[in-house]
């Protein structure tokens, strides 16, 4: 798939994900996993650039004696899925366009 | 490969990168490691289960770009600064770019530019001269490189990524490294103490030149075609501004030497221009404005247009020599005066006085209205 399209799309994932509960790398990716193949190498660059955005807050947390960053959606994260839907709608006419011409 | 052997391995492999943002990406690659551990998996099995580092380190850097925006911004552009006092001549030769020459309160020459994918740079410096040349590829070839190749799944996939990338942020800089969108950024600014120890040129050719706020011992001349001059609160030893096909703007200028403005195909305007030695404002095809221009010696040349506004100080000081065909003078030509004033212009009108003259016949009936009142009070 392309780049720029992966990413718009785990962009949208990671938001919808954190929408059912705070959450960290590894169980990201492992989440992600069911939707889209992600690795980790696609995945941080993705969480970067959502915190800068501030689509998305990091906290860190103890665990088992060593420390995990969490990640938590932010409002503009929750806005951000709504922009999303509404441009796949714009994508999707497309979409019918393309197939109707290839038949 | 133990944890620690991967950590290092990958520290070295994303050595180009800022600290801080290395130390981000090693301790989430650890979290994940140790998570993937804690899952079940033994050191080895954690290890092995990570992309190979190349991989790693190749997207990790290519994606780091993008993600601070404004950082980049500025990352991209390239400022080089020098200590004023160690030159005596900055020369810049550009192509295709606005030029701007500002000044700032410290003692350091700075030339700021943004390098996009046609463009070449080149700093010398010699004998107390900076040179920054520019070259640029012409245009079309921006177009034929910009211009999306076959309509391609795979082009198709971009334009929705770039859909996707909610603001549009990534288009549009692409956009702008391939020269299709300028904006104020891509400009080349020269900034220069307020008192500069020395001369300036501008060789430009195909944008304007923009010139504000400087003094400058020696001289100043800028050059460009196709683009227009502007000269605003600006000293220097002789000043000269030359450009085709547009118009030359200059407004609180002094040179304590010659001073001349000259294009083709466009218009000159001077407000409060001066020179202690000569004032030449010379076109062709476009109408001269001046408002206060003072010199010992003024001379004034268009076709096709006229000449309007106002010369500082009184006709007396003045010999005045017009030539007009096809128009009206509103100057009778004098034989007396140390000053001279020449004005040649032909298909257009001569509409040009003197200052002073009006101020004085105010400031007379001022004197009056106060003896009158005077009078009537006393």
């Amino acid at each position: 798939m392309d780049n720029q399209l992966k990413r718009g799309l785990t962009e949208a994932c990671i938001l919808k994900l954190l929408t059912y509960g705070d959450s960290y790398g590894y169980q990201l990716v492992k989440d992600l996993e069911e939707v889209m193949a992600v690795s980790e190498s696609t995945l941080y660059p993705v969480l970067r650039r959502l915190e800068a955005d501030s689509a998305l807050t990091v906290y860190t947390m103890e665990h088992n004696g060593r420390l995990r960053k969490y990640y938590a959606v932010t409002d503009i994260g929750r806005s951000r899925i709504g922009d999303f839907l509404r441009e796949w709608e714009e994508v999707m006419k497309v979409y019918e366009f393309i197939r109707r011409e290839s038949k | 490969m133990t944890r620690e052997a991967f950590l290092e391995a990958l520290e070295n492999a994303l050595i180009s990168m800022q600290e801080e943002e290395r130390a981000g990406v090693l301790s989430y690659y650890d979290e994940i490691l140790q998570d993937r551990m804690e899952a079940g998996m033994s050191e080895e099995e954690a290890v092995r289960s990570m992309e190979p580092i190349e991989v790693i380190a190749a997207r990790v850097l290519d994606e780091a770009e993008p993600a601070p925006q404004e950082e980049e911004k500025r990352g991209n552009g390239t400022e080089v600064c020098r200590p004023a006092a160690d030159y005596n001549h900055v020369i810049i030769r550009a192509q295709n770019r606005e030029v701007r020459i500002e000044s700032a309160v410290d003692d350091t020459i700075k030339i700021r530019y943004q390098i996009g994918g046609n463009d070449v740079f080149e700093l010398h410096d010699e004998n107390g001269t900076l040179t920054l040349e520019h070259q640029n590829r012409p245009i079309a070839s921006f177009a034929n490189e910009a211009a999306p190749q076959n309509f391609t799944l795979d082009s198709l996939l971009k334009g929705i990524g770039s859909v996707l990338n909610s603001i549009g942020e990534f288009g549009r800089n692409v956009l702008t490294s391939a020269g299709i969108l300028s904006d104020e950024s891509s400009a080349i600014v020269l900034t220069l103490p307020r008192a500069f120890c020395g001369a300036v040129t501008v060789e430009n050719r195909n944008a304007r030149v923009v010139t504000e706020n400087i003094n400058c011992s020696g001289d100043v001349r800028v050059a460009t075609s196709n683009g227009r001059i502007t000269l605003t609160d600006v000293g220097a030893g002789s000043i000269s501004a030359v450009t085709a096909n547009a118009r030359v703007e200059m407004s609180n200028v002094y040179a304590r030497s010659s001073l001349e403005a000259m294009t083709s195909n466009g218009r000159i305007s001077a407000v409060n221009v001066l020179s202690d030695v000569q004032l030449r404002l010379e076109t062709s095809n476009g109408q001269v404005e001046t408002e206060l221009i003072d010199a010992p010696e003024i001379r004034i040349a268009t076709s096709n247009a006229g000449v309007n506004g106002t010369v500082k100080g009184t006709q007396s000081l003045y010999r005045v020599h017009t030539r007009v065909s096809n128009g009206t003078s509103s100057l009778a030509d004098t034989f007396a005066g140390e000053r001279s004033l020449d004005i040649l212009t032909s298909n257009g009108s001569i509409n040009v006085s003197f200052a002073e003259e009006e101020a004085e016949e105010t400031e007379t009936e001022a004197e009056e209205d106060v003896q009158e009142h005077e009078e009537a009070n006393g």
